[in-house]
């Protein structure tokens, strides 16, 4: 029987590559996709436990999160088409409006070749057509 | 024509309507100045179809059945079911026939009084909607579809009166004319509540009438006991039923004065008539349609639709004629001094109606269908000629641009001669000389009430004779303020600016047939409707009911020397009015600068009763309002100072740099934030 800890330790993996990609990336959609894995980390943990106890309560909350999961991922995908239609970039940094008055962005001087990298991260490709990497926007 | 054909005219006539308002409303854009023709051609075949159907039900000889259409029903809910039938009966006829041909000449004035507004096709969208809501309020058989359409009306006359929505005293008019016919009208819903609640959902009007009737009749046949009394014990049964009979006739002389609130909200009788005069302020083919013939005349078609049930309660009646001889003379009164000509017709409006209330509040078992044939004769001969003197009227505005003052006025008769003969055939008719059409109207109603006084057997008598003797004053003071009307506008000399006066002309042609064809209706409508004598004798179909069904003892015969001595009132009226207005208007613009009397000031500020309801019901609420406004702003100020506090702090601990819109910089706090937290406990447990 694999111990409890095997599970521990891959969802603690799930959520701490969540969570750096989450503090380190700027493309939204790979943000976004960070974010779920530290849940689906979390959910993890919730099963694990459940099965260890012998419960049902955590594997019922586990589904939970998946239902509230794709409800959000919904809206979320919305929120990111709407920003890319407005800023034609999914780049994180460019959305910083609400910050308090008369500070200074923050600004991406050294991370500018990850920018570079992130925006050129395969859109989908239309079908049949072997994915290229485009430099340019929109 | 056969029934059946016509019977379809039923739904056609409100759907043509229906129709032209629609097209209008989504051809907005495309017809701009063409929309009047739709208006016209629709309400021009409404009227077609309405005189065939009223020749069908008036010519034939014996009594021509109702026409019935049936559109299915709108609502069904368990027991409650609200069908949408139509009927044309003769009281219903006539009605549709005043709507739709007074409307015709209207479309038609208006077309050229409108002419280059801005919002011309949305003036022509709403009048047809009107009319829809007016031939559907009185085509249905259905209380409840009866309300719907009056609060149709309703709107639609506030869209009219608005129609200058940028005029602050427009939109001003506008609401106070809504909320003032809302309030009766809460009135009436309430009285529809409470038929629901006394005799189950039965809305439909012969259904209604036949129960209320019968429970009544049993009551009291209860209440009589057959056999002589001899124990005690039938004696509190009778008694019993006694008391049950008295609380049916006070549950039912309530419902009655609900739905008598709605009539007079409606129809501006006092309490409520002060919407009227204000809702001059919309155009005034807008003030001849809806103000003057057809949408007040609401109130006095649904009682008169009401007949069976309101001749049970003998108290409502008296309320009803008391209330229409009070207003009838109170805005004679007021239209006395008034100087807008607009204002003046507004208030001769409310009057009319008054006699109208009074003729129907005359009615009782016996004189029924009289009451009702001489309010509605009334109502159709005032349908023309107070259009005609709106229309008159609006023909002299377009003229003078916009004056309307008769003080300003003076002289026309020789600038616009046509509309001077269809103002004076409108003013000869409402001051009642023979032969025009207020004459026969107004004798009749005169008669009827004598009658009603006469054969009263009551303790009431003596209040139908006060009723009388303030009817035919009225009479009096009818013809003195529109002869003074008349006489200030256009006899004497211009007393217009004089760049207006030289364009003073007569209206275009538009304008001017109009006029002539309502002046012919006007002036024959009387003599024919009394020759023919026909609204005495129709309205035996409204008494469908057998226990209200009137029994035909009183002969009618012209009461000449009635009709002689209303005559002389009113002519001496007319010459009293022409020494003090008509023969040296000099002298009559110098005394104006002295100091009015109290009198004068009393009626020409409308009995303050404008002040008193501000005082009464403006003024409070204003106050309250503006106490809950201070505590508002109070609260508010409290809260401000909160939201101020984390502002304060942030500046002191120079923690806004945190706030930087970025959010993987959150992210990074929120880890922070979590470990410290997390770190913190576990070292809280180890000491622990």
């Amino acid at each position: 029987m694999i111990p409890l800890t095997a599970y521990l330790s891959v969802a603690t993996l799930l959520f701490t590559i969540g969570l750096i990609g989450f503090l380190t990336r700027r493309n939204v959609i790979i943000l976004f996709l960070c974010v779920e894995l530290m849940l689906q980390g979390v959910a993890l943990n919730f099963v694990a436990f459940a099965r260890y106890q012998g419960n049902v309560t955590g594997q019922v909350f586990t589904l939970m999160i998946f239902a509230v999961a794709a409800c959000e991922s919904a809206i979320a995908l919305a929120f990111i088409l709407l920003l890319y239609r407005v800023g034609k970039s999914l780049n994180i940094s460019l959305w910083q409006s609400l910050r308090e008055p008369g500070l200074p962005a923050v600004s991406d001087q050294q991370s500018e070749e990850v920018v570079v990298l992130v925006d050129a991260m395969p859109k989908l490709p239309r079908a049949g057509i072997e994915p290229g990497f485009e430099t340019e926007e929109g | 024509m056969s029934p059946d054909v016509l019977s379809h005219f039923l739904w056609i006539i409100p759907a043509l309507n229906l129709l032209a308002c629609l097209s209008i409303a989504s051809l907005y854009r495309v017809l701009r100045s063409s929309a009047h023709w739709f208006t016209i051609a629709t309400v021009a075949a409404s009227a077609v179809l309405s005189t065939l159907l009223l020749i069908h039900l008036y010519g034939e000889q014996n009594e021509a059945k109702p026409l019935v259409y049936s559109l299915g029903s709108w609502l069904q809910i368990g027991s409650l079911t609200i069908s949408l039938n139509l009927q044309v009966d003769p009281l219903t006829a006539a009605m549709l026939f005043t709507i739709n041909f007074v409307g015709t000449w209207i479309a038609v004035f208006s077309a050229a009084y409108m002419d280059k507004d801005p919002g011309f096709a949305r003036y022509f969208a709403i009048m047809s909607l009107f009319i829809f809501c007016m031939c559907g309020l009185v085509l249905t058989t259905n209380l409840v579809i009866l309300f719907v359409f009056w609060e149709g009306v309703g709107v639609c006359s506030y869209l009219l009166i608005g129609y200058w929505i940028y005029k602050r005293s427009a939109a001003g008019a506008a609401l106070k004319a809504f909320l003032v016919t809302r309030l009766g009208d809460a009135g009436f819903i309430l009285g529809i509540l409470l038929i629901w609640f006394s005799f189950g959902a039965t809305f439909e009007y012969t259904e209604l009438f036949t129960k209320v009737s019968q429970e009544r009749a049993q009551l009291v046949r209860d209440a009589r006991p057959t056999i002589p009394v001899n124990t005690d014990a039938d004696m509190s049964e009778s008694d019993v039923a006694q008391t049950r009979l008295n609380s049916f006739d006070t549950n039912l002389f309530i419902i009655c004065l609900l739905l008598l609130c709605g009539a007079f909200g409606k129809s501006a009788q006092f309490p409520f008539h002060v919407w009227l005069p204000e809702a001059m302020e919309g155009p005034t083919p807008v003030s001849a349609l809806i103000h003057a013939a057809t949408m007040v005349t609401a109130g006095v078609y649904l009682i008169a639709r009401l007949t069976p049930l309101f001749v049970l309660s003998q108290t409502a009646l008296l309320v009803v004629a008391c209330i229409g001889a009070f207003t009838a003379l109170l805005a004679a009164l007021i239209a006395l001094t008034q100087t807008d000509l607009k204002r003046i017709l507004a208030y001769s409006t409310v009057s009319q109606l008054g006699y109208m209330f009074l003729a129907l509040g005359a009615m009782d078992s016996k004189l029924g269908s009289l009451a009702v044939g001489a309010a509605l004769f009334h109502l159709m001969t005032h349908a023309f000629f107070k259009a005609l003197l709106f229309l008159s009227a609006g023909s002299i505005m377009h003229s003078t641009a916009n004056i309307i003052d008769i003080r300003s006025l003076g002289g026309l008769r020789r600038a616009m001669p046509i509309t001077h003969i269809a103002f004076l055939v409108g003013a000869l008719c409402l001051a009642g000389i023979i032969p025009f059409s207020g004459f026969w109207s107004k004798d009749n109603i005169l008669e009827l009430v004598l009658e009603r006084a006469d054969h009263d057997q009551t303790k009431f008598a003596y209040i139908y004779y006060l009723l009388f003797g303030s009817a035919v004053v009225t009479a009096g003071l009818t013809a003195l303020y529109i002869a003074r009307a008349y006489f200030l506008t256009f006899w004497g000399q211009s007393r217009l600016p004089h760049e207006v006066s030289e364009h003073v002309h007569e209206s275009s042609l538009w304008m001017v047939v109009p006029l002539v064809v309502l002046s012919l209706g006007a002036t024959f409508a009387g003599l024919f409707g009394s020759y023919l004598d026909v609204f005495n004798e129709q309205f035996n179909t409204l008494w469908q009911v057998p226990h209200a069904s009137p029994t035909h003892e009183i002969p009618h015969a012209p009461n000449y020397s009635l009709i002689i001595s209303t005559t002389l009132i009113s002519i001496v009226a007319i010459l009293v009015a022409y020494f003090m207005f008509g023969r040296n208007q000099d002298a009559l613009t110098a005394d104006e600068q002295t100091q009015p009397g109290v009198l004068q000031e009393f009626s020409y500020h409308g009995f303050y009763i404008d002040a008193v309801y501000a005082a009464l019901i403006v003024l409070p609420l204003t106050i309250i309002s503006k106490t809950t406004r201070v505590i508002e702003q109070t609260f508010n100020g409290i809260v401000n100072i909160l939201v101020q506090l984390p502002k304060v702090i942030s500046s002191i601990l120079q923690v806004r740099a945190l706030h930087n819109g970025f959010i993987q910089f959150y992210g990074v706090s929120m880890l922070l934030g979590t470990t410290i937290f997390i770190v913190f406990m576990l070292m809280m447990l180890r000491m622990i």
